[in-house]
C-alpha cells in the first residue's frame, strides 16, 4: 500500500512538473512572476506588519514566502473561571484587568500555497483558496496572570488570588491556516486583496514550562492569529506591487 | 500517512492547473520557419484590431462603444506586449492621421477584410473539438490565401509582414436555447464561429498567404486584465514559435 502511494505521488509529481513546464501556456500575469506585498490589517487587537513575496509557479498556483512582525502593548484580562476550578462565586463572568500592560512581540516566517480559481484569469488575479503555515517565536515581557490560592475567602465569597509576573523569550509556535480570498490587480502593476481563514495555533507549553494560565492570558489578550490555542479566525488586507 | 495524501492532493491540483488553462491552437505555414529570421530582424505592421462582441439576451445585441474601447485596449496591449517580447511592430489605425486615413481605407481596409474572409473560411478547431486542453501546434496543409495585389504594400512599408488581431465573443453556449433564439431572431447564423476567441494572424503579402494563425479561447466577459494577459501570452507564443 505504501509503495503504491509513493509511486502515485512520484507519478503525479512527474506529470505536474513536466505537464506544466513543457506543455502549458505562458505562466504568470503577462510575464510578471513576482508580487511583493504587505499585510495591512491582521490580528484581533493590533496591526501586524509583514512582507511577503508571491512567486507565480504555474498558471493558477503560487507560493508565497514572507516574514511577519507583531508588537503590541495591551491590558491583560482574566476571567476568574480561567484560573479557579473551585465552587462558583460572585462576579464569575466579569473579567479582571491586570495592573500592568504586557508587551508581546512575535517574529514568524510564513509560507503559503494559493490556488486561483478563475479559468481565464492567470495568477495572481481573482478568487483563490489558500493554505499557509507560520512558524515563529513569541516573546512576552511584563506578563502577569492570576493564580488562585487554595484557601477560600468566605467573607468576600471568592478565592484568595495573587498576581504572578512572568517574562518569556522566544517561545516557538506554529500556526497552520486555510481559507479563501480575492486579489485584484490595478493598472497591471498594483495588487490589492483580502483573505479570511481559520487557523489553529500550536503553542506547546509543556516544552517550555509555560504555565497554563499564562497561555490562557495570551489567548484572551491577543487572540486570533497569534496565540489562540484553539481554532481562530483571521482576516488580512494586502497591497502589493507586481514585477 | 496523512501527509502523503496532502502531498498527493497538492500535486494533482498543480497538475490540473494546465488542464484549466483554456485552449490555444497555433497554426503556421510550412514556410513560416524560413521567414522567422526576417520577421525577427524586420517589422510586422498590425492593422487596426477588430472586436465583435455579441450580447445575446440583451436589448442591444452589439454595444459599439464597448467594442471600440476593447479595440483601443488591444492596440495599446499589442504595442506593449510586442515591446516586452522584443518583436518590432507598429499598429496602423485609420484614426491616426488624416493622410493615413485615406491610405488606410484604400489599402488596409481591403487587406483586413480579406484576412477576415480567409480566416472565416477556415475550419476553427475550437468549434469542433474539446480535446485541446493546452497549447496545440499544427501546420497548415494549404496556407489560406489573400488577394495578390496586396504585395504592393510591402514596397510602401518596406516589410511584407502584416498582422491582425481580433476578438470574437458571444455570450451563449453553442447549440443552447439562447444561441438558437438569437439565430432565429436575427435570421442568420453567427458566421465567424461558435465559441469566443482571440485570434492573431500574420500574413506575408509578397506570397499572398497567411503564415501564422493563433486562436485562443477567452471568456465572454472580456475586461482589461484579461485582454492584457491574453495579448501578452499571444505575443509570447509568437516569440517562442519564431525561435523554432
Amino acid at each position: 500500500m505504501k509503495k503504491t502511494i509513493k509511486f502515485l505521488i512520484a507519478l503525479a509529481l512527474l506529470f505536474s512538473v513536466t505537464g506544466n513546464l513543457i506543455l502549458a501556456q505562458n505562466d504568470g500575469y503577462a510575464g510578471k512572476r513576482i508580487l511583493l506585498k504587505t499585510d495591512l490589517l491582521s490580528g484581533k487587537k493590533a496591526f501586524l506588519t509583514g512582507l511577503d513575496a508571491e512567486f507565480i509557479l504555474f498558471r493558477h498556483s503560487t507560493i508565497s514566502v514572507g516574514i511577519r512582525f507583531f508588537k503590541n502593548k495591551s491590558d491583560q484580562k482574566y476571567l476568574q473561571k480561567d484560573y479557579y476550578d473551585g465552587p462558583t462565586y460572585a462576579n464569575v463572568d466579569k473579567p479582571k484587568v491586570m495592573p500592568q500592560k504586557a508587551s508581546l512581540k512575535t517574529l514568524a516566517l510564513n509560507i503559503e500555497y494559493r490556488r486561483y480559481l478563475k479559468l481565464f484569469r492567470p495568477a495572481p488575479y481573482g478568487p483563490f483558496v489558500y493554505a499557509s503555515l507560520q512558524a515563529g517565536w513569541l516573546t512576552v515581557t511584563n506578563g502577569m496572570y492570576y493564580r488562585a490560592i487554595a484557601e477560600y475567602d468566605v467573607t468576600a465569597d471568592k478565592p484568595y488570588d495573587e498576581y504572578v509576573k512572568y517574562n518569556y523569550k522566544n517561545l516557538p509556535f506554529f500556526l497552520p491556516e486555510a481559507g479563501f480570498g480575492y486579489q485584484a490587480i490595478f493598472k497591471n502593476k498594483f495588487a490589492a486583496g483580502m483573505k479570511a481563514g481559520i487557523n489553529y495555533t500550536i503553542f506547546d507549553s509543556s516544552l517550555t514550562g509555560t504555565p497554563k494560565e499564562a497561555i490562557i492570558g495570551v489567548k484572551n489578550t491577543y487572540g486570533g492569529n497569534i496565540a489562540n490555542v484553539k481554532v481562530g479566525l483571521s482576516a488580512y488586507l494586502q497591497i502589493g506591487y507586481l514585477f | 500517512m496523512k501527509k502523503y495524501y496532502i502531498l498527493l492532493i497538492l500535486f494533482v491540483s498543480i497538475f490540473c492547473d494546465g488542464c484549466r488553462s483554456g485552449k490555444v491552437i497555433i497554426e503556421r505555414s510550412e514556410t513560416f520557419s524560413g521567414f522567422s529570421n526576417t520577421i525577427k530582424s524586420g517589422k510586422i505592421i498590425y492593422i487596426e484590431p477588430e472586436a465583435s462582441i455579441y450580447k445575446i439576451n440583451k436589448e442591444v445585441d452589439k454595444d459599439f462603444n464597448y467594442e471600440e474601447n476593447i479595440e483601443k485596449a488591444v492596440i495599446k496591449n499589442i504595442e506593449e506586449s510586442a515591446k516586452r517580447n522584443k518583436i518590432n511592430v507598429s499598429v496602423m489605425t485609420g484614426a491616426m492621421k488624416k493622410e493615413q486615413a485615406a491610405g488606410y481605407v484604400n489599402s488596409f481596409l481591403r487587406l483586413k477584410n480579406d484576412i477576415i474572409m480567409a480566416n472565416t473560411l477556415q475550419d476553427n478547431p475550437l468549434d469542433r473539438t474539446k480535446k485541446y486542453s493546452k497549447q496545440t501546434e499544427k501546420i497548415f496543409v494549404y496556407s489560406p490565401k489573400i488577394f495578390p495585389e496586396a504585395a504592393v504594400l510591402s514596397q510602401i512599408y518596406s516589410t511584407p509582414y502584416f498582422g491582425f488581431c481580433g476578438i470574437f465573443s458571444v455570450n451563449a453556449v453553442p447549440k443552447s436555447e439562447d444561441a438558437r433564439q438569437y439565430m432565429k431572431r436575427n435570421k442568420k447564423t453567427i458566421s465567424k464561429g461558435k465559441y469566443f476567441y482571440f485570434y492573431h494572424i500574420i500574413v506575408n503579402v509578397e506570397n499572398s498567404e497567411i503564415i501564422y494563425r493563433e486562436i485562443r479561447s477567452i471568456p465572454t466577459d472580456v475586461d482589461n486584465p484579461i485582454l492584457y494577459t491574453t495579448v501578452y501570452d499571444s505575443f509570447y507564443s509568437l516569440k517562442n514559435t519564431l525561435r523554432r
